[in-house]
């Protein structure tokens, strides 16, 4: 049974959760809310009104969450928060002698790009590490065993500007390729949720629609889900890419995909290839991996213009030769989209057939594919 | 009727219910409405976050399966050896409770 309130619904109430246990939740909720359909169904209402009386019925999703919560993680928090002020306490004394405060080490990431992302999140930009964007940005870094996925923001001041942190989540490389693994039952979210309300000069500014999700559950088939861990493994591990055999040179600025997929509708895109960088000077290729969401035209078509981000690694000069196609993925979003965005990108669109996943051949550097 | 008295008792009407056999959270919510004449309706908000509290402390086990009438899985919870003995004691609770609330309660007021 998919429809959109449901949907919605169900991401709703089980927000916050591991994505384990969020799809476990979001499973027995489902399963109950098709019986209490059931149940009215058979007493004469049909589907739809019954859905909307069951989901009336069912209060604010978030009292759900708040008690999933409060038994899932609040036990978690409240043993980091006593560790966390454990060791606080223990090391104050050191601190203070030290008249420091302790960070990050930072020095110790690679920063691999910046994006822009507007409020519907649409591309704006991308740019290099040490270029900064206005409005919202995610920057992406990696130590050796660690991704970081940061959301910032860019505040102007008369005299100066500041990029300030508002949050950050970093997993474990082992256990990102782990949750990848697990694609098909597993929604992998990419949102950035916490510490997403900010206080700077007395303003308190809420960015928690920062972020992304994207349900994977039904939409990836498992030789999908190994195509896409397998980039983010690459990703993660910077190693040679081992399935690409020629090399195109890239100077096109608006690309097309024909494709069957649904005529408007947001797909994540992962693309893979080439791209040129100096124009004047054809072996400045760096190898790419693009992601982002695209929307797909009233053909069931796309355009490409800037609408994608893109993640760059510095390539070994010895596998960017063995490079052969480059490909771009297209996997239909469903599931957790945030509404905020579903409302711009999809809102009154029945959630979707969870089969199509686009494995389409590009081509860089021609205007149309 | 004051909803923090259902809130505060509601791992005891829970594992009350389950005393009759596995349940899953619809059967649950009926088991309980029609057992108190439809007195005592149990959000749902509260339903399944107390239902996992119970897995967690070990009260309940719950088993994902497909109902009779077919649907999506749900969970299907049972009370343990440990739930049972956690009923018995809030029950006893519960009446040791009751009992000396009687002493503020006055007579019954009759409707006419």
């Amino acid at each position: 049974m998919k429809h959109v309130r449901l949907e919605r619904y169900l991401c709703d109430a089980t927000r916050g959760l591991p994505p384990k246990k969020r799809v476990a939740v979001m499973r027995e909720l489902r399963g109950n809310l098709e019986q209490h359909v059931l149940d009215r169904m058979v007493a004469g209402m049909a589907q739809a009104r019954a859905l909307e009386e069951i989901l009336d019925d069912f209060g604010a999703p978030k009292l759900v969450s708040r008690g999933m919560w409060g038994v899932h993680m609040k036990p978690r928090w409240t043993k980091a928060i006593v560790g966390v002020g454990l060791v606080t306490a223990l090391s104050l004394p050191m601190l203070v002698a030290a008249s420091s405060v302790a960070v990050l080490p930072r020095t110790s990431l690679d920063t691999y790009s910046w994006i822009g992302l507007d409020s519907v999140f649409r591309t704006l930009n991308w740019t290099d590490a040490n270029l900064s964007l206005e409005g919202r940005n995610l920057k992406i870094t990696k130590s050796s065993s660690k991704l970081y996925l940061t959301t910032y923001t860019k505040l102007e001041f008369a005299d100066s500007s500041i990029k300030n942190k508002l949050g950050e989540r970093y997993v474990q490389a082992d256990t990102l390729i782990q949750m990848l693994s697990n694609y098909r039952d597993s929604a992998v979210t990419f949102d950035q949720s916490i510490n997403t309300k900010f206080r700077i000069n007395n303003q308190t500014l809420d960015f928690s629609n920062l972020g992304f999700e994207v349900d994977f559950r039904n939409a990836i088939s498992v030789e999908v889900s190994r195509y896409l861990f397998d980039y983010v493994k690459q990703f993660l591990s910077n190693k040679e890419i081992a399935n690409f055999s020629t090399i195109e040179p890239g100077s096109g600025y608006q690309h097309y995909v024909k494709g069957n997929a649904e005529p408007n509708h947001p797909y994540l895109a992962i693309w893979t290839g080439l791209e040129q960088w100096d124009r004047k000077d054809v072996n400045s290729k760096k190898a790419t991996i693009r992601f982002g969401v695209l929307q797909s035209d009233v053909n069931g078509d796309f355009k490409f213009e800037t609408a994608y981000r893109e993640v760059h690694f510095t390539p070994n000069w010895a596998s960017l030769n063995r490079m052969k196609n480059n490909e771009i993925l297209l996997v239909k979003m469903t599931g957790c989209i945030n509404p905020d965005w579903k409302k711009s990108l999809q809102e009154g669109r029945g959630l979707i057939d969870p089969s199509s996943v686009l494995k389409i051949p590009v081509s860089i550097g021609h205007k149309t594919l | 009727m004051d909803s923090n008295l259902l809130k505060g008792n509601l791992d005891l009407i829970l594992l009350g219910v389950l005393e009759g056999g596995e349940m899953y959270g619809l059967e649950l919510t009926k088991a309980v409405n029609v057992r108190t004449d439809g007195g005592l309706k149990v959000a749902i908000g509260s339903l399944y976050p107390a239902l996992h509290r119970l897995e967690a402390a070990g009260f309940v086990v719950a088993q994902e399966r497909t109902p009779p009438r077919g649907g999506t899985v749900v969970r299907y919870y049972q009370l343990t050896d440990e739930g049972e003995q956690a009923l018995r004691a809030k029950r006893e609770g519960y009446r040791s409770f009751d009992t000396l609330m009687q002493n503020f309660l006055g007579p019954q007021e009759e409707t006419r």
